[in-house]
């Protein structure tokens, strides 16, 4: 320790020092959790949307109360509707939902437990497919058809009926392991063995390969093709006024909850960025605190800074001290601060992977460069204030 | 730095009856590099002035101070400091130390910044002058005549062209006196520097070049 630092040190106030760091802990804590809360919800809120803006909607046609009355195909997408869509300038790609044109009747098993159920299956083309396996395909004569099911039906089982029911919870691997039995009867009947493949959170619907509905349509189905029910639209505009025109124009629906999750995403956005904003006006508050009071000091000490000046001393010299202490301050704060996010992450991560079982909540790296950037910023603001009253000092003296 | 040149040089707050009769003030004078000159004067002739002039922390005259013919008023900031890490030094008569600090930390405080002396080299210079366990003694302990010795280690403390030295002895015996002196020579022996001593009437020791009358 230098004889500087000891002349320095004797006017520090430890207590105002220490006030400051937990004043600015609290602001930097509440500004970098605020980044990381919305780091980690708000792209589960916006669900299927990638971070390249890329979005998969469901298109429906809205539900005639009239036409209910009728059979469940009213409905339909004709090919010239489905070109028109594809026609638009927020459409990248679009395709119909093939359904299955025969009756399934599924058994499925696991370690001994059976049950058995009417089914329904429908297809996409495999671009339409969240992250398909490598076994997405099926060529007849195959052992097995894959199948998708919607991540609901896996979330809807074990947080709603597994808990009332006082049954066990299943995972996602566990529940790969059931054994299917697909009995098709249509034109003739078939036996297919099926394996579950994935769980998507894109289609709700259950899924196999568009090869298979193909082959299989033309083998069992009555010979027509039926016109889709749904579509899937491929798009990067899907919050544009026009898209939102168009399906209104056309009494199109688009997939539940994407618009209500897209406020909700913009909404918590704001309301995160006013937190943020207010926590980094704390950390700027207690910046500039902490700046005064070592002016304070500063001033304390002008004896000492003449002296040093004629010794030939520069201001930068001069400031080192003060210059070492509000830096390793905010690096304690940096530190602090990440500690207490990353406790009350693991709190609300918690929770969130309750309700979001598929959520990548585990990066933590992004935030260490956000602290440090946090850490840097203030700490080079503060030297320069202090620089330059030290220098200022110094010109009065020459 | 060979030369310090005085070019009318006089305090804007001296009258002409102030400078009559100076050999310094509103006259030509050079100090030379590897001579030794006392300015002498009575008590408020301005010898503390003088010195602040030539050190460049008071601005309050008119006339000139030249370094090697430079106007010292056109130096920037950076060149007076490397000036007074490696050529100019100066040892002011109110000494300018730490109090709080001690003996050794007040002469590191200058020499981790020129990084002129060893450890041992230092310790010899405080034995020499009659501060041999005193090193670790805080200065505000110490004498008024202790403490001079201490601000005249410090001042040796860096490369020199120039030393400017301000009523060095005024607080020290005569045999201290001649220590210092004896010092001074060797180190204008050995560097080749020029020295400047002022003086209220007990002054160093030295052979001086010239006397000069303020």
């Amino acid at each position: 320790m230098g004889p500087l630092w000891k002349m320095v040190r004797k006017h520090l106030s430890v207590g105002q020092l220490l006030g400051f760091m937990l004043a600015n802990a609290a602001g930097v804590s509440i500004f970098l959790l605020s980044v990381r809360f919305h780091a980690d919800v708000v792209p589960l809120l916006k669900g299927n949307t990638s971070v390249t803006g890329e979005e998969h909607v469901i298109i429906t046609k809205n539900v005639n109360p009239l036409k209910s009355l009728g059979t469940g195909r009213g409905n339909t997408f004709s090919q010239e509707e489905i070109e028109n869509i594809a026609a638009q300038d927020f459409a990248d790609a679009v395709a119909g939902f093939r359904s299955a044109d025969f009756s399934v009747y599924a058994e499925l098993s696991i370690s001994g437990i059976g049950m058995s159920t009417d089914m329904f299956l429908e297809s996409v083309p495999d671009e339409f497919v969240d992250n398909p396996e490598a076994d997405w395909n099926y060529v007849p004569g195959d052992a097995s058809v894959p199948v998708v099911l919607p991540r609901n039906y896996l979330d809807l089982y074990n947080f709603a009926f597994a808990p009332a029911q006082n049954l066990p919870q299943i995972s996602e691997e566990l529940a790969k392991a059931v054994e299917i039995v697909l009995h098709v009867r249509g034109s003739r009947s078939e036996t297919f063995r099926a394996h579950l493949s994935g769980f998507s959170n894109r289609i709700n619907t259950i899924l196999v390969p568009d090869s298979f509905l193909e082959y299989a349509n033309r083998a069992f189905g009555s010979g027509h093709e039926p016109e889709p029910l749904r579509l899937i639209l491929k798009t990067h505009s899907a919050g544009d006024a026009a898209f939102a025109e168009f399906m209104e124009k056309h009494n199109y629906r688009v997939s539940d909850g994407r618009d209500s999750t897209s406020r909700a995403a913009v909404f918590l956005g704001a309301a995160v960025g006013m937190v943020a904003a207010v926590g980094l006006l704390i950390c700027f508050i207690s910046m500039f605190l902490l700046v005064l009071g070592t002016y304070l000091v500063v001033e304390k000490n002008v004896y000492m800074h003449s002296v040093l000046f004629r010794l030939g001393y520069s201001p930068w010299q001069s400031a080192a001290p003060y210059v070492a202490v509000v830096s390793a301050a905010n690096l304690a704060v940096a530190v602090l601060a990440l500690i207490v996010v990353y406790l009350v992450r693991n709190f609300y991560v918690d929770r969130l992977g309750a309700f979001f079982a598929d959520a990548d909540l585990s990066g933590f790296a992004g935030l260490y460069s956000v602290a440090a950037i946090v850490c840097v910023g203030a700490s080079a603001l503060s030297s320069v204030l202090i620089y330059r009253r030290i220098a200022g000092i110094e010109r009065s003296l020459a | 730095m060979d030369v310090i040149e005085l070019d009318g040089l006089c305090p804007v707050f001296f009258s002409a009856a102030d400078c009559s009769g100076s050999e310094l003030w509103n006259n030509s004078l050079v100090f030379r590099k590897g001579r030794a000159y006392l300015v002498e004067a009575a008590s408020g002739k301005g010898k503390s002035s003088f010195c602040s002039f030539v050190c460049g922390i008071r601005h309050d005259y008119t006339g000139h101070v030249l370094f090697d013919g430079r106007d010292i008023r056109t130096f920037a900031q950076t060149e007076w400091r490397d000036m007074r890490r490696s050529s100019f030094g100066m040892m002011f008569q109110d000494l300018e130390l730490f109090p709080e600090l001690t003996v050794t930390e007040n002469l590191d405080i200058k020499n981790r910044l020129t990084g002129y002396y060893s450890f041992s080299e230092m310790e010899d210079l405080l034995c020499r002058l009659g501060l041999s366990g005193k090193s670790g003694q805080k200065v505000s302990t110490l004498s008024l005549g202790e403490r001079q010795r201490v601000a005249f280690i410090r001042t040796l403390a860096q490369p020199l062209d120039f030393l400017l030295m301000d009523e060095p002895v005024s607080h020290l015996d005569v045999f201290n006196a001649e220590i210092m002196a004896s010092v001074v020579a060797e180190e204008m022996d050995k560097r080749g520097c020029g020295v400047i001593v002022t003086s209220l009437g007990h002054a160093l020791p030295l052979e001086y070049d010239r006397r000069i009358r303020l």
